[in-house]
C-alpha cells in the first residue's frame, strides 16, 4: 500500500489532463479502493469493541475479501455508475483515471493487487514490503524506511516541479470551468476556500510524508532499508 | 508570496502537531478542515481585526 501517492497523484494527472477531467472524482476514484476497508485492516475500538480484520491481507486485496475494490473492473463499474445517475461523462472517466492510478501504484508492494479480476490473480512487482497486517504504526515505520516512500517522494517532487497546477490562476483556468461541482460550492464557500480545498490533498500527502518520516527516523529510530521489497526488518506479506 | 509564507507556516504547524500526535494526520479531511481554518479564516480574521 502507498501513504501519499494517493494524494499526490492526482495533481500530476490534473497537469496533463487539464480541463479532460475533473478534479473531485479524479481524487474520490485515488482514495476509493481503500475508503472503506483501510479501518477494519488496521483495526478500531469503538465502545469498547474492537474491530479488525482476522486476516488484514485478505480482508484487504484477497479473494474472498474486499481485494476486488483494487481491480480495473470495479473501477470502470464505479465509473460508469457515476456517468449514468450523475450525467456527467466527466465525472465518470475522472473516478476511473484517479481509481486505477491506485490500484497500479499499488501492485508496487509485496501483496499487489487482483488488477485483472474476477481473475485472482495478484499482479506485484514486490518493490517494498506490504506490513498492514502489523498495525497501523508499524506500517507506517516500515513504509517510511523503505522504497516506498521513495516512490512517494518521486510524486511530491514531481508535484513541486509542476507547481503551476497549485495556483489560483490555473484553478481559475482549468479546475473551476471543467466541473460545475465546484460552482455549486461556490454558492456555500467563498473561491478563496475552495482553492484551499483543492490544495488541501497535496498539502496533506507531503506534510505527513515528511512528519511520518521524522517520527520513524528522528523521534524513533527505524533503520532505513531501500533495497527491493524493503524494508527487511519487517515480515512482508504475500499473496 | 504571502500565500505561499502562509501555506508553509501552516505546514510547518501540521507536520509538529502530526509528528507528536500522530493520529492528527491520519484523515484527509482533518487536513483539509485545518488548512481552510490556517490558511483561510485566522488570516481573513485577523485582516478585520486590523
Amino acid at each position: 500500500m502507498s501513504w501519499a501517492a494517493h494524494d499526490l497523484e492526482p495533481y500530476a494527472f490534473q497537469r496533463h489532463l487539464g480541463l479532460k477531467i475533473a478534479f473531485v472524482p479524479l481524487l474520490i476514484g485515488s482514495y476509493a479502493p481503500d475508503l472503506f476497508t483501510k479501518w477494519f485492516v488496521y483495526g478500531i475500538t469503538l465502545f469498547g469493541i474492537e474491530l479488525k480484520a482476522d486476516d488484514p491481507v485478505q480482508f484487504h486485496r484477497g479473494w474472498p475479501g474486499f481485494g476486488f475494490t483494487h481491480s480495473l473492473l470495479f473501477g470502470l463499474l464505479i465509473g460508469f455508475i457515476l456517468w449514468k445517475i450523475l450525467g456527467s461523462w466527466i465525472w465518470g472517466v475522472s473516478f476511473v483515471i484517479g481509481h486505477w492510478a491506485h490500484c497500479l501504484t499499488d501492485t508496487g508492494d509485496t501483496v499487489g493487487t487482483m488488477l485483472l479480476f474476477p481473475w485472482t490473480f495478484h499482479f506485484n512487482l514486490g518493490a517494498w514490503a506490504y506490513a498492514g497486517q502489523t498495525g497501523r504504526f508499524t506500517d507506517a515505520a516500515a513504509y517510511f524506511s523503505g522504497p516506498g516512500c521513495m516512490w512517494d517522494l518521486v510524486w511530491i517532487v514531481y508535484g513541486l516541479f509542476a507547481w503551476r497546477v497549485l495556483t489560483t490562476e490555473y484553478f481559475d483556468k482549468h479546475i473551476f470551468p471543467a466541473d460545475s461541482t465546484w460552482s455549486w460550492a461556490n454558492r456555500l464557500i467563498p473561491r478563496i476556500g475552495l482553492i484551499t480545498l483543492y490544495r488541501a490533498a497535496f498539502f496533506y500527502g507531503t506534510c505527513r510524508w515528511i512528519a511520518w518520516t521524522i517520527w520513524a527516523h528522528v523521534i524513533h529510530d527505524y533503520p532505513y532499508d531501500l533495497s527491493w521489497g524493503g524494508p527487511d526488518w519487517v515480515d512482508a506479506a504475500t499473496p | 508570496m504571502r500565500t505561499l509564507a502562509i501555506y508553509l507556516g501552516a505546514a510547518v504547524i501540521y507536520i509538529v502537531i502530526g509528528v507528536f500526535f500522530v493520529d492528527f494526520m491520519l484523515s484527509v479531511v482533518v487536513a483539509a478542515g485545518y488548512l481552510l481554518i490556517a490558511v483561510w479564516l485566522v488570516p481573513t480574521a485577523l485582516e478585520r481585526l486590523r
